[in-house]
């Protein structure tokens, strides 16, 4: 290549940079932080320090499955459903890590299901690249705010836009969709173990040793879910659960006792339940830690009267929606 | 790792091309196939076996159809002896063919299919109660293994009709099937078109580079800013298609195929851009599709690659198979010249369009898809002399604007029809969805918001708006036979280097990416 | 070669076969008259077109028509 082509090139890379940095710095300050995936996970961040009782952690198999507000109103236990969809095991380490600087609870309740979704170091690379990006340049991350210049914008032409009160219950949305699954049983069993990875197992440990250090009591469970739950994984994640002493409830073997209907419980055939599938879930998880006796009811707490002015919006949201 | 990550962008394409050029000429084509073969590791892992084979395999036997070629030796011998000699030297270069062939298809069978044939195979048992049922086996797929398939056949094709010479060299045969550009979703590339070019080694020039990126961005464009937008109410629609209905169907028809154009055209623009830096030269795959006037028309500019090599390595052989030969002779005799070619021309173009749904996936909408296409191109060859009839005495102009515009309308609605089959999670959807619009039509739907309950707000229709007004004004150009980028070239730096950073930011500030969206699979990467 | 051009004429006219040269790769001739063409040119001229005679360059003109045919004579 010639000089002058040269100087050209790195100079073009050079106005680019220097042009990503300054948009950056437009971009960022209209940062609503819970965007997207984390909606629903990311208001916990407007919890009061030292009050949530119970942490679930997962993917969309955990932010399907708990609905606190049922726990709160059975038994009083403050918990926060931080499930995000897609979310891998790494992230969910992460984000546990980021709460916990907050929050500090008693009980962890890990959902299983991410153990098993295809990890390769190449995502785990790829994670972390972006995550560089990010930080290099915000754009990258808050490339969307194109939507709330706008957003604002209206808002400033016209005073009548009314902030909806959200729809979502300490991290759970209720989802009354219902498409049934109609496979039949699907738990037969078998003495096949279904290996988990070396990555997931290496957050999984690394989600128990924070869990350790910090004195919360850590909970496996498996929401009921024909299309992603099978007996080899119950059996490896049951292995691991004996081998590093932790409990674990799998949903999907209490099916009778849960009185799960796959008629009506199910939002997509079989992968994710929805609000009746999560009323049943969380009645029986309720009723299970209450048989620990970790944790204390609050409802009497006067410093937790915003929970129970929460509930009876979702109680009233709820019978609304019945209709 | 995908074409539009940032690893693969930012780290492991410069990489490559880094060290494309640091390596001397001769040994370049190595780094090319270390770097397609780390690609395909990242996305397959050990699957790379299923390729090592194809590739060994297509090797060996290329080589072995023109040796027995070469052996043959007709010195000193009578005409009857020639004439067997020769008859034996093909018969076994037919077996062979077919044994080569074999393993290829083989290998895709069985992985790509066996799950679809067992799974039909035990409801058919089911449906005679039969009391044991197949084992249902579902295979982890190769990434590409249906586009690098198709190459080797083609090249197996192509030795054996002595289009080309059998190739000895292994790491050429080797790129030429893992190419990391064309590996995941094409185009379906022709031995003679780009392996000269994979091992040439030619080095970067500044212009075949700038030209390269120009194209590459332009693929993201479509890609991040449309496609991925769009995949989001294509989701909602496809996903639960039983609480839609009417205008919200057709709307769902329209995007998808709008998704399902600017994922795949926007992903072969990344691959032929990405040969241009190289200077590969990669064949076009689309020609702006939409503008077509028929559906056969509409099939050679829409997926090329797949359209030419149905033609080549399907429709010919089969037409001039001697059964189907002597077919179209008594259906002309009996039917009369028109009726009776387009009767003839009725197995081969079934071959075609079967192979055509069949290769798409496992599912009966895809075979419902292929069809479709060849009922109604057969119905296209049948009623054509009687539309040009028609016109005459209507005295219609058939090259004028209005029967022009009729004609593209019409395909259009073929086209969105094929799609709604195609993207619907089986048939039985597709079937629901199609009859959903007839029965359950309001045009309150536009209004009453129902359209913006789908996924996307009015911003991002706003950007997927700019960007299918993009993608028309190019394609207008485009059809009129201008070179947009020579135009850009042609600019003055500031005015040139404007236009580049704002089509950056462009894409990364209305990309689809991020919090709050699914990484959208490529889509044709899961054919 | 005259027989040849009545052919083409009678198959798809309105175009100059004598002087076109870019019959398939200026997507004059689609490959329905291509397979209209075989058949007949088999029976004129008591040729068999296999396969791999089905390249473009075989086709783009008349002339090269006109070599195909003669070369498939021979054989």
């Amino acid at each position: 290549m010639q000089e002058g082509k040269k100087i050209k090139t790195i100079s073009f890379i050079i106005g680019l940079i220097t042009l990503l940095y300054i948009m950056s710095l437009l971009f960022m300050p209209v940062n609503t932080g819970a965007g997207g995936l984390y909606k629903k996970a990311g208001g916990i961040s407007k919890e009061p320090l030292n009050t949530i009782d119970y942490l679930a952690i997962g993917d969309s198999e955990c932010s399907t499955s708990i609905s606190p507000m049922e726990i709160w109103n059975s038994y009083g236990y403050a918990g926060y459903n931080c499930g995000v969809p897609g979310q891998r095991l790494q992230d969910t380490y992460y984000l546990l890590k980021r709460i916990l600087n907050k929050q500090s609870p008693k009980v962890v309740l890990l959902e299983t299901n991410a153990t098993f979704r295809d990890f390769k170091y190449i995502n785990a690379l790829e994670t972390k690249i972006d995550e560089k990006t990010k930080k290099l340049f915000p754009i990258y991350q808050y490339h969307n705010n194109w939507k709330y210049f706008h957003f604002y914008m209206l808002k400033n032409f016209s005073a009548k836009a009314i902030k909806k009160p959200s729809s979502v219950y300490k991290g759970y949305q209720r989802n009354t969709i219902t498409r049934p699954y109609t496979g039949g049983p699907y738990t037969a069993e078998t003495d096949k173990v279904h290996q988990i990875g070396d990555q997931p197992v290496f957050y999984l440990k690394k989600i128990m040793d924070l869990c350790n250090k910090k004195g919360i009591r850590l909970i496996l469970y498996s929401s009921p879910s024909p299309k992603c739950w099978s007996y080899a994984k119950h059996n490896a994640m049951k292995q691991f659960a004996d081998k590093n002493g932790l409990d674990y409830v799998d949903l999907n073997l209490s099916l009778d006792r849960l009185s799960i209907d796959w008629n009506q419980d199910s939002r997509d055939s079989g992968d994710h339940i929805n609000y009746y599938g999560a009323k049943k879930v969380s009645a029986y998880l309720g009723n299970y830690l209450s048989g620990q006796n970790l944790l204390t009811d609050h409802r009497q707490d006067s410093s937790y009267t915003t929970w129970n002015q929460e509930l009876k919006r979702y109680l009233a949201d709820n019978s609304n929606n019945h209709e | 790792m995908t074409y539009t990550s940032i690893l693969y962008l930012f780290i492991f394409l410069p990489g490559v091309i880094l060290v494309y050029q640091l390596a001397p000429a001769r040994n370049r084509y190595l780094v090319l196939l270390g770097a397609s073969w780390l690609f395909f590791l990242s996305l397959s892992s050990t699957l790379i076996v299923y390729l090592l084979i194809s590739t060994l395999s297509v090797h060996h036997i290329g080589l072995w159809l023109s040796s027995c070629k070469k052996e043959l030796d007709l010195t000193g011998r009578s005409p009857e002896e020639k004439k067997a000699l020769k008859a034996a030297c093909a018969g076994k270069r037919r077996r062979i063919l077919w044994f080569g062939i074999g393993i290829q298809l083989g290998m895709l069978v069985v992985l790509k299919y066996s799950g679809f044939f067992s799974d039909n195979m035990n409801h058919l048992l089911k449906a005679v109660s039969y009391p044991t049922l197949l084992p249902v086996m579902k295979f982890a797929l190769p990434i590409g293994i249906s586009f690098y398939t198709l190459q080797a056949v083609s090249y197996l094709a192509d030795v054996y009709y002595e289009k080309i010479p059998a190739d000895d060299h292994l790491g050429r045969l080797a790129l030429y099937l893992s190419f990391f550009p064309i590996l995941m979703e094409g185009p379906i590339c022709r031995y003679s078109q780009t392996a000269k070019d994979l091992t040439e080694g030619k080095p970067l020039d500044y212009k075949n580079v700038t030209y390269g990126f120009q194209r590459i961005l332009w693929g993201l464009f479509k890609k991040l800013v449309i496609a991925d937008r769009l995949n989001l109410l294509v989701e909602t629609i496809f996903g639960s298609y039983k609480q839609y209905s009417g205008i919200v169907v057709i709307t769902g028809a329209i995007l998808y195929t709008f998704q399902l154009y600017a994922d795949f055209s926007g992903c072969i623009d990344m691959t032929i851009g990405t040969g241009e830096i190289f200077g590969i030269s990669i064949p076009e795959n689309f020609r702006q599709p939409f503008f077509s006037k028929s559906a056969s028309e509409f099939w050679r500019r829409w997926h090329i690659t797949l359209g030419t090599w149905l033609k080549d390595y399907i429709f010919y052989p089969i037409s001039l198979t001697a059964p189907v030969k002597k077919f179209g002779k008594k259906s002309r005799a009996k039917l009369g010249k028109h009726f009776g070619q387009v009767a003839a021309s009725a197995p081969a173009l079934f071959g075609v369009w079967i192979c055509n749904g069949f290769w798409h996936g496992t599912g009966w909408h895809y075979l419902f898809f292929g069809m479709y296409y060849f009922v109604l191109i057969l119905l296209e060859n049948l009623t054509e002399p009687y539309v040009i009839k028609a016109a005459t005495a209507l005295k219609i102009n058939r090259s004028g604007l209005l029967y022009q515009s009729f004609q593209s309308v019409k395909l259009l609605i073929i086209v969105f029809t094929g799609e709604l089959f195609f993207r619907a999670e089986n048939l039985r959807a597709g079937i629901f969805m199609f009859r959903s619009i007839f029965t359950d039509f309001h045009l309150s739907s536009l209004t009453d918001g129902s359209l913006l309950k789908l996924g996307l707000n009015l911003p991002d229709y706003a950007a997927v708006l700019l960007g299918f007004l993009a993608v028309l004004c190019v394609g207008v150009i485009h059809e009129r036979g201008i070179s947009i980028r020579n135009h850009i070239s042609a600019c003055r730096l500031p005015l040139r280097w404007s236009l580049y950073y704002g089509a950056i930011l462009l894409v990364i500030v209305l990309g689809a990416y991020g919090d709050g969206y699914l990484p959208a699979k490529l889509i044709y990467a899961g054919f | 070669m005259k027989e040849l051009l009545e052919i083409l004429n009678d198959i798809n006219p309105g175009i100059d076969y004598e002087t076109e040269t870019g019959l398939i790769d200026e997507a004059l001739l689609d490959s329905f008259s291509i397979l209209s063409l075989i058949p007949e040119l088999e029976d004129a001229f008591g040729i068999t077109i296999t396969p791999a005679d089905m390249v473009p360059v075989n086709f783009n003109s008349a002339n090269a028509m006109w070599s195909m045919i003669n070369r498939l004579k021979e054989e």
